[in-house]
């Protein structure tokens, strides 16, 4: 059994075996393929019960082996490392661009030290899929994340890319570190790359191609040659490339890996009127339909809505059609940062980014730049994933199981949401799960927000007006792949919340549950609402559309979570 | 090769149910910032929109034309779609210099 340092020394001889397993299970140095299968499954009954990590030590359930937890350092700012519901909520960013872009100009440790400062507990370098980049670029790279790794140690940061997807949009690719990471993402760039491979425009050769780079993930993680891979479509309306059967085709293809899309894009900044910024479009939304577009999609759709993506921001529009066929989902929201608004750096001059795969380093120019739409990593968008410890792991399962909610401009500093059956004291399920109950029974949701209680990094403290529950029924897969509608998905109960210190709780009640359904949730600072696409008996006070040129993203702040699932058994 | 999606569009375009409308009568007209109104009269388009809104803007609204006013063939009708642009006022919805994608092209 031995285990290096772990080896346990005299002592604790008299401990019986199974403690000492069971505190190797709880070490969360140790990684998973270092336990034996008893310990294994040990720390799988532990996560499972949700006993692991920070958690474990603040519960004191199995106290007394006086482990360090991180969250008895009084250091959290945020980070999420304080356990809410058995999980810590690590606010994330899965879509960064470094000077490893052809459009970037910043170093790895830039980001990872910004993002970290600003409170994220995980972070993915995203850098764009090309020639140049899956020749030289995902290589040289790496040394630059591996060394932010050890620089940084409460920010985990992944290696990913920026897919160019054959047919479709950009999206996230990233895997779990192993010593495959760099060979199992190249081999992918240049074999599935849109860009690489000149597969963008909108043929079924190209889409099949798309669903053969999921499968290539797949099968890397089937073959343990990269320990987890996940996929999340990026920017998903901007150009109205992703087609609704696209959206689906990538999901059913692969659910494991195509996982979710970007709730909200990026480039949030790019709204704000001139001369204090670049005075576009929010998010960068600013394109047209063109050949490749699908043509069912509605002008409307390639604007944003308070910060958010058509697909996400449209009660019973496409994200609900997919989550009303009982598909799981996920949205996130992330920076897409290139440049950042207001920085006064430059990109480093010289050099050849063609043939070196990068640009050099920034360097101090004194002018900050207002032409930029981009803020750091954490600054203002945040994707929250309850995971189980730390550890990279953890965030890809939660990830992965939809254990998230996502929040602009720090509206919100915590969420914790349970589906259960009505007064029976049960625990329930979470964000992704789903509540399995008899026929009719009576189920709640419960709901406790955390308010901001403090400043977010444009230094106000953000006030919840408004949190509305989301319903919709679960109606089964869908006959036409292109649907981008569900009938039965509405607000069905708001609450006035108005403040933003201390921690507010609601119950919904569902009633009797004769039929599957699922239910979401959003919050506003409502200082920017409309009714909704599809109506105000669907949503009466929804995100507005975004204004052209003038889109302040600290006074129109919203909260999203992903869905909970309430199937009543036949 | 015509795809299922441009043949779709090819369609609507001969019905005046879709499609992009790039030289028109009073197109040299549209520049600066005109009222609704006075865009329509000057031009052959029929009908002003405004994106996530349930009825069209009214006449006095001010439109920001950008010098690029591109109408769309929508229920027969030659219609210039907007959105919502700083102070109150409106600007046609397809911008003249969209942020040209990302990618490495390289």
């Amino acid at each position: 059994m031995g285990h290096g340092h772990h080896h346990h020394d005299h002592e604790h001889d008299h401990e019986p075996a199974g403690d000492t397993d069971a505190s190797v299970a709880r070490d969360l140095s140790v990684p998973d393929g270092e336990l034996s299968p008893g310990q294994l499954s040990r720390r799988r009954m532990f996560r499972r019960a949700g006993l692991l990590g920070a958690g474990l030590t603040a519960a004191g359930v199995l106290g007394g082996e006086g482990q360090a937890a991180v969250a008895a350092t009084g250091r959290d700012e945020g980070r999420g490392r304080e356990p809410r519901d058995g999980y810590q909520w690590l606010a994330g960013d899965h879509h960064i661009h470094t000077q490893h872009s052809s459009d970037g100009v910043y170093r790895v440790i830039d980001h990872v030290r910004h993002a970290n400062a600003y409170g994220l507990g995980w972070m993915v370098i995203t850098d764009h899929g090309g020639a140049t980049h899956a020749k030289i670029g995902v290589e040289k790279v790496n040394p630059d994340i591996v060394a932010a790794r050890a620089a940084v140690k409460d920010t985990l940061v992944f290696q990913g890319l920026e897919w160019n997807i054959p047919a479709a949009e950009h999206g996230t690719v990233f895997v779990a570190p192993g010593r495959n990471e760099v060979a199992t993402l190249k081999e992918f760039e240049s074999s599935f790359d849109g860009s690489v491979k000149g597969a963008s425009s909108n043929t079924p050769q190209n889409e099949a191609l798309a669903i053969a780079g999921l499968n290539f993930l797949a099968d890397a993680v089937r073959k343990r040659r990269v320990p987890d891979a996940l996929f999340f479509a990026n920017h998903p309306s901007r150009k109205g490339i992703d087609s609704p059967h696209e959206i689906r085709g990538w999901r059913d293809a692969q659910p494991t890996i195509a996982v979710g899309m970007e709730g909200a894009p990026g480039h949030q900044a790019a709204g704000i009127a001139k001369p204090n910024g670049p005075g576009g479009g929010r998010g960068y939304y600013d394109s047209n339909p063109g050949a490749d577009s699908f043509p069912g999609y509605p002008a409307e759709s390639y604007k944003t809505f308070g910060g958010f993506d058509w697909m996400t921001a449209t009660v019973g529009g496409l994200w609900d059609s997919l989550l009303a066929e009982g598909k799981p989902w996920w949205i996130t929201a992330n920076s897409d940062s290139h440049w950042v608004h207001g920085d006064t750096s430059d990109r480093g001059p010289g050099g050849d980014f063609n043939a070196n795969g990068r640009y050099e380093d920034p360097v101090y120019k004194g002018v900050p730049n207002f032409g930029s739409g981009d803020f750091w990593p954490g600054f203002y968008s945040r994707t929250h994933a309850g995971a189980e410890d730390f550890s990279y792991r953890a965030v890809m399962d939660a990830l992965r199981a939809g254990r998230v909610w996502v929040d602009h401009g720090g509206l919100i500093s915590g969420l914790v949401v349970r589906a259960r059956p009505a007064g029976t004291g049960q625990r329930g399920v979470t964000l992704g799960g789903t509540l399995q109950v008899r026929q009719g029974a009576r189920v709640e949701l419960a709901i406790e927000v955390t308010l901001a209680g403090r400043p977010n990094w444009a230094q106000f403290v953000p006030t919840l007006a408004r949190v509305d529950v989301i319903q919709g029924d679960v109606t089964g897969p869908v006959s036409d792949k292109d649907a981008f509608t569900t009938p039965n998905t509405k607000v069905v109960q708001s609450y006035e919340v108005n403040r933003s210190t201390g921690t507010v709780t609601f119950t919904y009640q569902l009633g009797a549950v004769d039929r599957p359904v699922y239910v979401r949730l959003r919050g506003t600072d409502g200082k920017r609402s409309a009714p909704g696409l599809l109506g105000a008996a669907v949503d009466p006070n929804g995100p507005r559309i975004d204004v052209y040129g003038d889109a302040d993203p600290w006074n129109d702040l919203w909260f999203y979570s992903n869905p909970i699932w309430v199937l009543p058994r036949r | 090769m015509v795809g299922g999606g441009a043949a779709l569009a090819v369609a609507e375009h001969e019905a005046r149910r879709g499609g992009r409308v790039v030289t028109f009568p009073g197109r040299d007209r549209l520049t600066g910032v005109l009222r609704v109104g006075e865009l329509r009269d000057a031009s052959a388009i029929d009908r002003v929109l405004l994106l996530a809104s349930p009825g069209p803007p009214p006449d006095d609204v001010l439109v920001v034309t950008n010098d690029h006013v591109r109408p769309v063939w929508r229920d027969g009708l030659m219609t210039l779609l907007t959105m919502p642009a700083a102070g109150g006022r409106i600007t046609p919805a397809e911008v003249p210099n969209p942020t040209p994608c990302c990618a490495d092209h390289a």
